[in-house]
């Protein structure tokens, strides 16, 4: 072993072993510390409490935005989805894609539904979920896909276990 | 060591086992890098973890590079060896460790001034939806444990032997893992809904990167302006230099000693003086000096 307790062939083991002996006292902190947080309720919880409003008040704010009309049935199935997992009643408004974002935005609606593009410039404004469905226009790929306000982490997990159920797909991301 | 070929033997040792440490803190650190990488998603404060430990790559490759320079015997065009390659690099280092801080730093206070929200999905594993936020506190977490083992480790080498570049590395592997936790708790506040945790995190953590690199520059500055050796810890002047001084001004009264760093040994100029006939340096009796093998050499300016 060399001086400074690291070596190679069977003192790098060694060295290993040791790193484990040293490393068990930082290993049940964060182990102890997530346990913690789930048991703290419901968790990851919203920024602005979206999904507490909808289940409180009963009100689901959706804005359709640049529907097609092979789209808009699968929209509104996909309402009906969401009313039946928070047991809220849906209203529903058709407006332009930048009216239904800023209303997004400014927490006048809950979800927006409208067709984006894979690389489009909404996306660091609000949260673009997985697409219900697809299609091609030209070279790009263009996703029917929900849209909800950053950082509403909570109802934002929701409505990704809607889209994958919907589609029922195992993958997702 | 200067116009010899390679490391002191008193050092050699220590020497190879500073090597085999850093060629361990840089496997480890791929380790964590890619577990954030793969798992930091939209968070500031995971992100900016993330580019603090692929920074920490940087003090253990320099140190490889340097040592590797350090052991070359000095040629016609470097005639006094390479025992400042070490510095050079360590130079580099600073450098970009601060410039980079001062980036995440600005995009941290960004974040809080426009009140970012950051969102964290999940994915489906095994017909379970997964919060996201889970995979980045475990990546965090693991993240804090390789810096607080190697840190430990480098410290009493890098007092040994008097090396900058594994004494900083130490240290910042200490900001590291402690930094991890900063970055743990960011997340973890976040899931709570408090959305400015990510970034006041992300913000506490670029302030260690800038503060590495404040600190690190000025004790590259030092060494490469030719500066009196100071301790690695608390900025005091060092003993060593002290008991050179010392030694040499009682040797040759009247004159005045002038010392300096190179790399990590010290070089000193008696001015004043002509050395008797016979000197020789590693003969010189010199009162508490810890470590001889610092002495390079002794140059007399009559």
């Amino acid at each position: 072993m060399t001086p400074g307790g690291v070596g190679t062939g069977a003192n790098a083991l060694t060295f290993v072993d040791q790193a484990i002996e040293e490393a068990s006292a930082l290993r049940r902190w964060p182990v102890l510390v997530c346990i913690a947080l789930a048991a703290c309720g419901p968790y990851p919880r919203d920024i602005s409490g979206t999904l507490d409003a909808i289940e409180r008040d009963g009100r689901l704010r959706v804005g359709f935005a640049q529907l097609t009309a092979g789209d808009r049935p699968k929209a509104q199935q996909f309402v009906a989805r969401l009313e039946a997992a928070t047991g809220a009643q849906a209203e529903i408004d058709l407006a332009p894609m930048e009216t239904q974002i800023t209303r997004l935005e400014d927490g006048e609606l809950d979800l927006v539904i409208g067709e984006f593009r894979e690389d489009s410039p909404w996306m660091p404004r609000v949260a673009v979920i997985e697409p219900l469905s697809r299609r091609t226009v030209g070279k790009r790929v263009h996703g029917l896909s929900p849209a909800a306000a950053n950082g509403e982490n909570r109802w934002i997990a929701l409505v990704e276990r809607e889209v994958r159920d919907s589609a029922g797909r195992g993958g997702g991301g | 060591m200067s116009e010899g070929r390679g490391h002191p033997h008193a050092i050699r040792a220590d020497m190879k086992a500073a090597r085999n440490l850093e060629w361990w803190n840089i496997g480890w650190t791929i380790t964590y890098v890619a577990a954030l990488g793969l798992a930091m998603g939209s968070s500031q404060a995971m992100r900016t973890a993330w580019i603090e430990d692929i920074l920490g790559l940087i003090p253990p490759i320099v140190f490889l590079i340097s040592e590797s320079y350090e052991r070359r015997a000095s040629n016609a065009r470097f005639q006094y060896g390479y025992d400042r390659v070490n510095g050079l690099g360590f130079l580099v280092a600073a450098v970009a460790l601060t410039a980079v801080g001062l980036f995440l730093l600005k995009d941290a206070v960004t974040a809080l001034w426009t009140q970012e929200h950051v969102t964290v999905g999940t994915t489906r594993l095994f017909g379970h939806d997964i919060w996201l936020g889970w995979f980045m506190l475990a990546a965090q977490a693991y993240a804090c444990i390789p810096p607080f083992i190697i840190g430990r480790r480098e410290l009493p080498l890098a007092m040994r032997l008097r090396d900058k570049l594994i004494h900083t590395d130490a240290l910042m592997n200490k900001a590291n893992w402690q930094t991890g936790l900063a970055g743990f708790i960011g997340v973890a506040l976040l899931g709570f809904g408090w959305w400015w945790a990510d970034s006041v995190a992300a913000a506490i953590i670029s302030a260690g990167i800038i503060w590495d690199g404040w600190r690190s520059l000025k004790i590259a500055i030092a060494e490469l302006n030719d500066g009196v050796p100071h301790e690695l810890e608390g900025g005091r002047r060092a003993k060593d230099a002290d008991a050179i001084a010392k030694a040499l001004k009682a040797q040759f009264p009247g004159s005045k000693v002038l010392l300096r760093e190179t790399g990590r040994y010290i070089r000193a100029e008696v001015v004043g003086a002509a050395p008797p006939k016979g000197f020789d340096v590693d003969k010189l009796e010199i009162e508490d000096l810890e470590c001889p093998w610092r002495l390079d050499s002794i140059a007399f300016r009559p």
